[in-house]
């Protein structure tokens, strides 16, 4: 299991088309992906389940992964994360 | 797999169905929607009629903008057919939701659209 905090470091923080990324990203693999943010545990392969937890500009989330694929789960998260979700900034 | 039609006042389905496609970036082609004709209702309900029975063969879950308006009204007749599901109170969260929820078992389905779009209503001041 491995589970750390992530620092959103985009302009935009978690909002719609980010948390699609996010989603799409985390049901590529067969690791169970959770976010837990503010006491809410939501699961990181539901859009939607992200989006509400309004995570903003360096806010602080813990990601939560648990599977046979995890360090290429995390590592591929922890990439998208650093690289503003494709946004630039 | 679930086939979604929403029934609206105006335009309010198209410009729904246009923001979930922006925010996914990817067209979507589960969604069809009927918007009321405000001066033929009738003309409404036989769009409905012709819908549903070509669609005979999908459950069909429909989603409304008003209950106890003409949108959700029209609806009425056909919830006892055993494929169709009817959920009011239409917003942009149950719309997404519906389009990237995965489950192949409808109620489940209905449940996470209806939790979503209540979850949505938020007093953030």
């Amino acid at each position: 299991m491995i589970k750390k905090d992530l620092i959103i470091k985009n302009q935009l923080g978690l909002h719609a088309r980010a948390s699609n990324k996010l989603a799409t990203l985390s049901s590529k693999f067969n690791s169970n992906v959770e976010i837990i943010y503010n006491d809410e545990k939501v699961d990181a392969k539901n859009m939607m389940d992200i989006l509400l937890l309004s995570i903003g500009l360096h806010d602080t989330f813990t990601l939560k992964i648990e599977g046979s694929d995890e360090k290429k789960a995390f590592e591929s998260i922890v990439k998208l994360v650093d690289n503003f979700f494709g946004e630039g900034k | 797999m679930f086939k979604y039609l929403i029934i609206t006042h105006g335009s309010i389905g198209e410009s729904l169905l246009e923001c979930v496609e922006k925010n996914l970036q990817k067209s979507v082609n589960t969604i069809d929607i009927i918007s009321l004709n405000p001066t033929d209702i009738n003309q409404s309900i036989s769009n409905l009629k012709e819908y549903i029975s070509k669609h005979s063969d999908h459950d069909l879950i429909i989603m409304t903008d008003l209950y106890g308006a003409s949108s959700s009204n029209i609806v009425k007749p056909y919830t006892k057919n055993k494929n169709i599901y009817a959920i009011s109170g239409l917003n942009l969260p149950m719309l997404m939701k519906a389009v990237t929820f995965k489950t192949d078992d409808v109620q489940i389905m209905i449940d996470e659209i209806i939790k979503c779009g209540n979850k949505s209503i938020i007093n953030f001041l």
